[in-house]
């Protein structure tokens, strides 16, 4: 500890705390009305909430475009929709479960739980994090008002040059698609320099890195992912795709000399490192509902650790093996398959210290931890999947057909949407207050178990038998029809589990029993505070000892005081082993957070018609950047005058 | 279980004004600096890959771009970091006056940068983007290092205007030098770009 702090052992807290609490109540109030006070909230818990419900419209409506998709593909020669729809349907379906559910809806959990599980009062900017969130809305409706208007992207979520080139996709919709990836990727990337900064700097006293929960780890790992992978695809689509469509630059027009692999290149280098962002917060996830279920600690935390990082940075160097069907030099495949099949090994370790955990422990098989064991299930198939298609030859076979729909499906479901409903069931009391139905939880899990099983399972010998991906229909000879037939079976099943698992929020948003702060008897910070938490998460700080801070904490929680009520204090602490460093007072309330996302959206959408846009969209960011940071004024004290140099150190 | 809270740690003393990476605010800009400086190296990677597809760089027909503007540049680059140094210096002692006079010439500085970039792009080059694909890989970088420059333009005459009409808190100072630290990012950033953009086609002609 710093020689700044003293130590106060055994120091009562009485009235004076019901004092400071009355204070932060005034502090954190907002005189502006409900609507109002909503719309410039700045809580991470406010803005985490609305961020988990758009992520999970957004996965509605792109799975409402599954299953008309399924419904097409029932039967040979179905005719619900016709090609140009279906490309439209596929295209926006892909688009919207990676770019406005897989990954937006991990960033959304992770900015509630994050500063609860790091005992801290916000996250690090939480201005940058409410603009993120409306940054992240316009996009996301922008592709879906594309679709509903006959101008939704058809070519595809990688939108390939030179398809997706001027030359062969005329009119608007691949210029959505371009802008819409530019919205989602300003969301996360502003996401991740939160959550690193949040982590690295306002952990609660104590918490040192070999303390940090896995899942904050697993966070961790992903912010530091993003910052590299989603610049790629950001030049990518605004700054090259875009501008060959808008004013005729020529980066992928090979008369030009530009370069239609270009595009793939700096798309996979994004796309690839995107599969592990999205289930990487998923193996976080499981580590949590594991640990809590079975009331052991994970084994094997340091092996857990240093598996992520190892996944993290081999991610980055795998993403030729999409690229396999191009004319790559052969020494790039072999390097590329021994790092497709080398990123199997950290994964697997962690699959056996979660199983070595379970058999140690003493499982509770709740919903949340039945959705982990279907985790494991699930996931390891894609992952055996995988391996086999990092093999060049397997993977010039099955290229393009629906072995590799089945193969990502079972990624995706089973290392990002598994853990995401079990985290569901972990963390709602959490959220509410209030349980979740464990009974309509079972039905929710099993229907969805068997429907995936169902409708992705036959995928793979359809793709054996060559039927392709992307195609409207097909024609009865090919005999492709019985699986198709069972393929949207399942898929059907799929959505009567995802009813379920909407009747079981809504009603158990209102009548689930209470839960009280800790009703799993949890390991971690988040369970130190009150269900639903207050809008500062805790007072006073928790001070951490150990991994599994409740658990070691017996009847008595250490925490640090101090703070001020006044204002809305918060600590920050060093990096590596979180000594108390100094305080740090948090905006209030805002709306230019607003209208800085209002200012990009004005520059974006505008630039799907005209390249003034950025200019005008210029102007408004200037405006909104001087409401944004203008002083409105703090303490008196803090002022500052000519010939009066302040005494810093202390307030 | 319901867990009484035993106090261990008095924070009442810890300092309200930190500099440089005790600040969150300096890690931001950290973290920005890694987003805007990994960009740029993902253009000029591109812009290499781009090279592949032409005999010569520029190619046949092309004019090479001239070299007075973005030498200028450069110098007046150069020249701005001992100004924005002595101002972080003058902020990290709180020296209002001097920081002052620091943000009005860094303003004048980055205004200045912003108009040769103009004309770097509009007559340097001699080539519009649309030409061929070594013309919009020019642009590309040229482009994407112009919109650090707009944007600390905004930043620094924001800064400017606080420090000259609002009242200035002790907060404000660790900004500007936060704003240093950016700048420094900003500057020494394009160097390489502009050896790139403006050398390496005359070594290759």
């Amino acid at each position: 500890m710093s020689d700044r702090i003293a130590t106060i052992p055994d120091a009562p807290i009485s009235d004076p705390y019901e004092r400071e609490v009355a204070e932060l109540e005034r502090t954190y109030h907002s005189d502006a009305s409900p609507l109002w006070a909503w719309v410039t909230s700045v809580d991470h818990k406010s803005i985490g909430k609305r961020y988990i419900a758009t992520c999970f419209v957004f996965f509605i409506l792109a799975g409402l475009n599954a299953a008309v998709m399924r419904m097409q593909l029932a039967r040979p020669e179905n005719h619900i929709v016709g090609p140009d729809r279906y490309n439209q349907l596929f295209t926006v379906h892909g688009t919207a479960m990676m770019f406005l559910f897989a990954v937006p809806v991990m960033t959304a959990f992770a900015t509630y739980l994050i500063p609860l599980m790091v005992g801290t009062k916000e996250v690090a900017y939480p201005r940058l994090n409410a603009f993120g969130y409306w940054t992240f809305l316009i996009g996301g409706v922008f592709l879906f008002v594309g679709l509903y208007t006959n101008t939704g992207p058809d070519t595809g979520w990688f939108s390939y040059v030179p398809l997706s080139g001027p030359d062969y996709s005329p009119g608007k919709r691949v210029d959505i698609w371009a802008q819409v990836v530019t919205f989602t990727e300003i969301a996360a990337l502003v996401s991740a320099v939160e959550m690193i900064v949040t982590i690295f700097k306002m952990r609660a006293p104590g918490m040192s890195l070999n303390r940090i929960p896995l899942y904050v780890w697993s966070i961790l790992v992903v912010s530091f992912m993003i910052l590299f992978a989603m610049p790629s695809v950001a030049i990518a689509s605004t700054a090259m795709l875009a501008m060959d469509r808008l004013v005729a630059t020529h980066f992928f027009n090979r008369a030009e000399g530009g370069d239609p692999l270009l595009w793939q290149h700096l798309f996979w280098f994004f796309g690839h490192p995107e599969v592990y962002i999205m289930f990487i917060p998923g193996l976080g996830f499981i580590s949590s509902i594991i640990e809590t279920n079975t009331q052991r600690r994970i084994f094997g935390y340091p092996v857990m650790v240093l598996a992520l990082f190892v996944t993290g940075f081999v991610a980055f160097g795998l993403w030729v093996h999409h690229m396999f069907a191009t004319p790559i030099p052969q020494l790039g495949r072999s390097l590329f398959t021994a790092a497709s099949v080398l990123i199997a090994i950290p994964t697997g370790l962690q699959i056996f210290c979660w199983i070595a955990t379970i058999w140690a422990g003493r499982p509770r098989y709740t919903t949340s931890m039945m959705f982990a064991l279907g985790f494991i299930v699930v996931f390891t198939i894609g992952g055996l999947t995988g391996v086999m298609i990092a093999s060049v030859p397997f993977d010039l076979q099955v290229h393009d057909t629906y072995f590799i729909v089945a193969h990502f499906h079972y990624v995706i479901l089973g290392g990002v949407v598994f853990p995401l409903f079990g985290a569901c069931y972990l963390y709602f009391p959490k959220i509410t207050g209030r349980l979740m139905s464990e009974t309509l939880g079972r039905w929710h899990f099993w229907l969805f178990f068997v429907g995936v099983n169902v409708t992705f399972f036959p995928m793979h010998m359809l793709g054996l038998d060559g039927m392709p991906r992307r195609v409207y229909t097909y024609l009865p000879e090919m005999g492709w029809g019985n699986l198709n037939l069972l393929a949207t079976a399942g898929a059907v099943t799929i959505v009567a589990s995802i009813a379920v698992f909407l009747v079981n929020v809504a009603k158990s948003a209102y009548a689930g029993e209470v839960a009280g702060a800790d009703p799993w008897g949890g390991p971690g910070l988040e369970w130190a505070t009150t269900s639903p938490p207050p809008a500062w998460n805790f007072h006073p700080l928790p001070v951490v000892t150990g991994r599994a801070p409740l658990w070691e904490a017996g009847d008595e929680l250490p925490v640090a005081t101090g703070l001020a009520t006044d204002r809305r204090e918060v600590l920050v602490t060093t990096a590596l082993d979180a000594v108390p460093d100094n305080r740090h007072e948090h905006p209030g309330e805002s709306h230019w957070p607003l209208v800085m996302a209002i200012a990009v959206a004005v520059t974006f959408i505008g630039a799907v018609w005209t390249p003034w846009a950025y200019v005008i969209g210029f102007v408004i960011s200037a405006v909104a950047f001087g409401g944004w940071g203008w002083p409105r004024g703090t303490k008196p004290e803090q002022q500052v005058t000519p010939g009066r140099i302040p005494a810093t150190g202390a307030r | 279980m319901i867990r009484r809270p035993k106090s261990v740690v008095d924070l009442r003393g810890l300092p309200d004004v930190v500099f440089g990476p005790r600040d969150i605010m300096w890690w931001g800009t950290l973290g920005f600096v890694v987003i805007e400086g990994f960009t740029l190296v993902l253009c000029a990677a591109a812009y290499v890959y781009l090279t592949q597809n032409f005999s010569t760089w520029p190619p046949e027909h092309t004019p090479l771009p001239s070299l007075g503007a973005p030498t200028l540049q450069v110098a007046l680059m150069l020249a701005s970091l001992p100004v924005v140094w002595w101002t972080a210096k003058a902020a990290r002692r709180y020296d209002l006056g001097s920081v002052r006079i620091g943000l009005l010439l860094a303003t004048l500085f980055n205004a200045a940068f912003v108009g040769v970039r103009a004309w770097e792009l509009l007559v340097s080059l001699n080539v519009k983007w649309d030409t061929n694909a070594y013309a919009s890989a020019q642009w590309l970088i040229l482009g994407m290092h112009a919109t650090l420059l707009a944007v600390e333009l905004i930043e620094v005459s924001g800064m400017m205007l606080v420090f000259y009409l609002a009242p200035v808190e002790e907060k404000h100072f660790s900004d500007v030098a936060d704003m240093v630290f950016y700048w420094f990012f900003m500057v020494l950033g394009w160097m390489p770009l502009y050896v790139l953009c403006f050398l390496v086609p005359r070594w290759l002609r």
